[in-house]
């Protein structure tokens, strides 16, 4: 049997009916107008600098005593985790009656380039927990790290446990050295020093080029010929193009900071050998002795389930558990089976320890 | 942050490079039938179908950077890549392609260029000179490692196409046949993103894609050194002043929240009073384990060991 069963005809009558979608599609683009991004109430209730702190108005009369505040990757930007109705971490996590706070860390500057790993931690991320530990009348809250905020969450865990209750680092890289870890695999040959001495801080532009080297023709070409298959579904539409928006909406980074990160977390794994060091103080993951719910994604192509649950022998809690789910790291936050399994799994946990 | 190119500016150029691809497409089905009506073996008809394309692709990949028509897929890295250098231009914008070995070997242009770089310098600019001379040759450093890059995505390229001639093959033998366009582009990226994660993965790629990156960086820093001493002598504020003025800045900042650091408890004196003695109990806990440890036998000291750590949820319910 020959195994291409196309006729020409048969061809030419596709590319047709194609361009004629196509046109229609590129029509349809235009008339969408603004998509709307976020389906939960919130309020700045803190800045600084760049930053805003949210409060989101909890869905439950009385809701968790001890708030959860979520410290979001600085790549990328948190909207994530509260995209649209059914795709919200958040709303999932205020239905199930927990208090949350969450971090946005805003767009930096070249005036932010010398911002480093300690302003972001002990600074920014700090004040963060200390407005809401006054604001509460609480000595510790529990703090949600997600991905390279996880890492920073972990750090601030360590130097600052009294502060903090119970820690939730969600697809957070900790060992950096894993054999399937494609991004340390293509950074590690990078002169970081010459990067930020040479660009101040680091543009999105190179994070994106990163991210989309995993997957160059999917993301780059097929994503928007799929496109063009649903453009009478509005709906369809309008969930791409949030996704879109928020894949492409790569904030710079803060030149002193990427430094850090890249040079200490990804070439030295130091957070494993217990090397870093934020300020003068060192990171020592034994010092995180409040319980600990390490969720990660098993088919996740960023941070690979090896690179989170290494946490498992290196932190000093005696309280630590896992949960995994069966998903990528961007679908763990928005696809339809995180959302009925991941929010209610983290409240739980967190009700269960008060 | 450069502004974010709309959905609209990517769905054009690739809804018109899929009609490419249809084109290319069409030009394989009627090869293959014309090899088949020839009376010789689909095998072999579809081989010969190929030749024309891995042609084509050493055509294009002996071009020049934007490659039109790599198969309408394989330029997409390139054409990512380069948006990248063009964000960091100076100035921003579209940053000049860098050019093929080919190219460069047939341009009177370059090879005057080549010349010019060698030429001793001389006079009272002669630091001018010589700082000019070390920004073209580190342009020409970039572009023989973005030629490594190239030959690279070449290789991949090629094995992207053994892998669509593979999966075409267990098809038939299977009996099942691709019965549309579609299917076969799918089919296309199915095969060109397994030889490219095979590129991805592999030392060389890492390693280039490293260089390639360093070497852009050296280039565009002798690009600032120059831009910096030109604004220099008109007495114009350079980057080199503004990053002083920001890292004092930073610095000036980080030594202010430390001291205003106990403001915060101010606002509830009774938060203040409550850290205050934490602090303390931590202070004293710490010396009393310090006095505990240096009282103690060595020889009956044990190794602590952590208690065996639990778990829950998914992980839990899979072992």
């Amino acid at each position: 049997m020959i195994p291409i069963s196309i006729n020409t005809d048969q061809a030419a009558q596709e590319l047709l009916a194609f361009s004629h979608k196509l046109t229609r599609g590129i029509n349809t683009l235009g008339e969408l107008g603004e998509i709307p991004i976020g389906v939960c109430t919130k309020d700045a209730v803190y800045r600084e600098d760049k930053l805003v702190l949210y409060r989101f108005h909890p869905h439950v009369d009385d809701p968790h005593p001890i708030p959860l505040l979520i410290a979001y990757s600085l790549v990328n930007r948190p909207y994530m985790l509260d995209l649209q109705e059914g795709r919200s971490l958040i709303q999932g996590l205020l239905r199930a009656g927990i208090d949350v706070y969450l971090i946005d860390w805003g767009y930096v500057d070249d005036a932010d380039r010398y911002l480093s790993l300690e302003d972001y931690i002990s600074g920014y991320l700090g004040h963060c927990v200390d407005y809401i530990r006054v604001h509460h009348h609480l000595d510790r809250i529990n703090l949600l790290g997600v991905c390279q905020g996880g890492s920073l969450s972990l750090c601030f865990s360590s130097l600052y446990p009294e502060k903090i209750k119970n820690v939730v680092p969600m697809v957070t890289p900790v060992d950096f050295h894993t054999p399937d870890n494609l991004l340390t695999h293509l950074i590690k040959n990078i002169d970081v020093d010459l990067l930020v001495d040479t660009l101040g801080n680091v543009p999105g532009e190179l994070l994106n080029f990163l991210f989309l080297s995993f997957n160059p023709f999917r993301l780059t070409s097929q994503k928007y010929l799929n496109l063009v298959d649903i453009v009478d579904d509005e709906e369809a539409l309008k969930n791409f193009l949030r996704m879109e928006q928020w894949i492409f909406d790569c904030p710079d980074q803060a030149g002193e900071a990427f430094r850090q990160f890249a040079k200490d977390f990804f070439q030295g794994n130091k957070l494993v050998k217990g090397e870093v060091y934020i300020g003068s103080r060192q990171v020592d993951l034994k010092h995180i002795t409040m319980p600990v719910l390490n969720v990660y994604a098993t088919q996740d192509h960023l941070v690979p389930p090896a690179a989170s649950k290494a946490l498992a022998t290196l932190c000093g809690s005696k309280d630590y558990s896992e949960f995994s789910f069966e998903g990528g790291h961007i679908g763990i936050y928005v696809s339809a089976r995180a959302q009925h399994q991941v929010p209610s799994s983290i409240a739980t946990w967190l009700q269960e320890r008060g | 942050m450069a502004e974010q190119e709309k959905p609209l500016d990517k769905l054009l150029p690739q809804g018109q490079a899929y009609l490419v691809f249809g084109e290319q497409a069409l030009k394989l089905i009627q090869g293959l039938q014309d090899n088949l009506q020839t009376g010789g073996d689909w095998r072999n008809a579809l081989q010969h179908s190929f030749t024309p394309i891995r042609k084509h692709f050493f055509q294009s990949f002996q071009g020049n950077g934007t490659h039109p028509n790599v198969a309408a897929l394989w330029g997409l890295p390139l054409t990512t890549w380069q948006r990248v250098v063009s964000a960091l231009a100076i100035p921003p914008g579209d940053a000049p392609q860098p050019e093929s070995s080919n190219q460069r070997a047939g341009n009177p242009l370059q090879a005057a260029l080549d010349k010019a770089l060698g030429i001793p310098t001389l006079g009272v600019t002669r630091e001018w000179q010589e700082q000019a001379q070390q920004y073209g040759k580190l342009w020409l450093a970039y572009q023989e490692v973005n030629q490594e890059y190239h030959a690279l995505l070449h290789k991949a390229a090629n094995r992207s196409l053994d892998l669509l001639q593979e999966r075409l093959v267990t098809m038939a033998e299977e009996g099942k046949a691709v019965a549309t366009l579609r299917e076969l582009y799918n089919l296309w990226v199915d095969c060109s993103e397994a030889a490219y994660a095979e590129l991805v993965r592999s030392p060389a790629y890492g390693k280039t894609k490293g260089q390639m990156i360093n070497a852009l960086m050296r280039f565009k820093s002798q690009g600032q050194h120059i831009v910096d001493n030109t604004l220099s002598a008109m007495n114009i504020p350079n980057r080199r002043e503004v990053n002083t003025v920001h890292a004092r800045l930073q610095e000036i900042r980080r030594h202010l929240s430390r001291l205003e650091e106990p403001s915060l408890a101010r606002a509830d004196p009774m938060a203040a009073l409550m850290t205050g003695l934490q602090e303390e109990i931590k202070g004293l806990r710490q010396e009393l384990n310090t006095l505990k440890a240096a009282h103690a036998p060595k020889a009956t000291a044990q190794r602590h060991r952590p208690a065996r750590k639990a778990k829950t949820g998914a992980a839990a319910k899979e072992e």
